[in-house]
């Protein structure tokens, strides 16, 4: 496990005066706010403040990522409607931004909880083609492919997240295996 | 005195009105918003999220599709989008930061 935040230690108080201090500057001027927080008495570093203030941006990504995913999923195995209804497509969505989330974390767990993430989110990734997939009739072709669309779009959206060649490539790896099984 | 009570909602509801921007023009699940607003409050309820979507819906904001298996489904209305948007004024009650330039 990452260590435990400093910051969600601070009495609740102090944290809400933090957190609207956050919201008000919008996430920057950590100097100044580990100065404020040094006159209360808390040593709290400014690169915990960032992290703290980051978890939040990090989150927001994943939801704009797996947003922009999940569209794109749709259009790329459109059903008889030729387009995916609004209810799939939100569920893929959820999916997706939970996998993603899992992604973020293993960025900075241990290398034995970081496998046991990226395999897991693999398989949430290649249980969510599959599933916005079974009304198809060929369905082992279709999976391919989309396995191959999504491992490519979670490449793009893993990079925009900021993660690094090794862990995407790892990911991708990871989905296109699963597939094939 | 610092009305931590008031600062959290108040953040929260930002929060809300910010994860949806991200989810447009899709919307998102109530389980999705609770998670993205547990990077910050990590004991955040989906009570406290229904409440506060609740609020938002009152004034306009949101709407909300209640779904048959009792999920709620958020998406950003045109009053949302302007508030989030820095189009309009935000009255009293979201803890909207000042516009950066």
């Amino acid at each position: 496990m990452a260590p435990r935040s400093k910051v969600k230690q601070l009495p609740a108080a102090v944290l809400a005066w933090l957190e609207s201090a956050l919201v008000e500057g919008n996430f920057a001027g950590y100097e100044a706010l580990e100065a404020e927080l040094k006159k209360r008495g808390f040593q709290i570093s400014r690169s915990a403040i960032h992290r703290h203030g980051q978890a939040m941006e990090r989150r927001l990504a994943a939801v704009r990522a797996s947003t922009d995913a999940a569209r794109l999923i749709a259009e790329a195995a459109p059903d008889d409607a030729d387009q995916r209804s609004a209810a799939v497509i939100s569920l893929v969505q959820t999916d997706i931004f939970n996998v993603l989330l899992m992604l973020q974390e293993a960025e900075t767990a241990n290398p034995e909880e970081r496998l046991l993430l990226m395999g897991k989110a693999a398989k949430g990734i290649a249980d969510l083609s599959r599933a916005s997939l079974s009304q198809k009739k060929h369905e082992q072709d279709i999976r391919r492919q989309v396995a191959a669309e999504a491992a490519e779009k979670v490449e793009k959206i893993a990079k925009r997240g900021g993660m690094s060649r090794e862990t995407v490539e790892a990911i991708k790896a990871e989905i296109l295996g699963v597939a094939r099984a | 005195m610092v009305d931590a009570a008031k600062i959290r909602r108040e953040s929260m509801r930002w929060y809300i009105l910010l994860t949806l921007q991200n989810a447009q023009p899709i919307g998102a699940f109530e389980e999705l918003i609770l998670t993205t607003l547990q990077g910050i409050y990590t004991d955040a309820t989906q009570h406290e999220v229904r409440v506060q979507l609740d609020y938002l819906h009152s004034r306009d904001l949101v709407d909300i599709e209640r779904k048959p298996d009792g999920r709620w489904f958020a998406k950003l209305d045109r009053y949302g989008v302007d508030v989030v948007e820095y189009t309009v004024d935000c009255e009293p009650g979201i803890a909207r930061p000042p516009k950066h330039c």
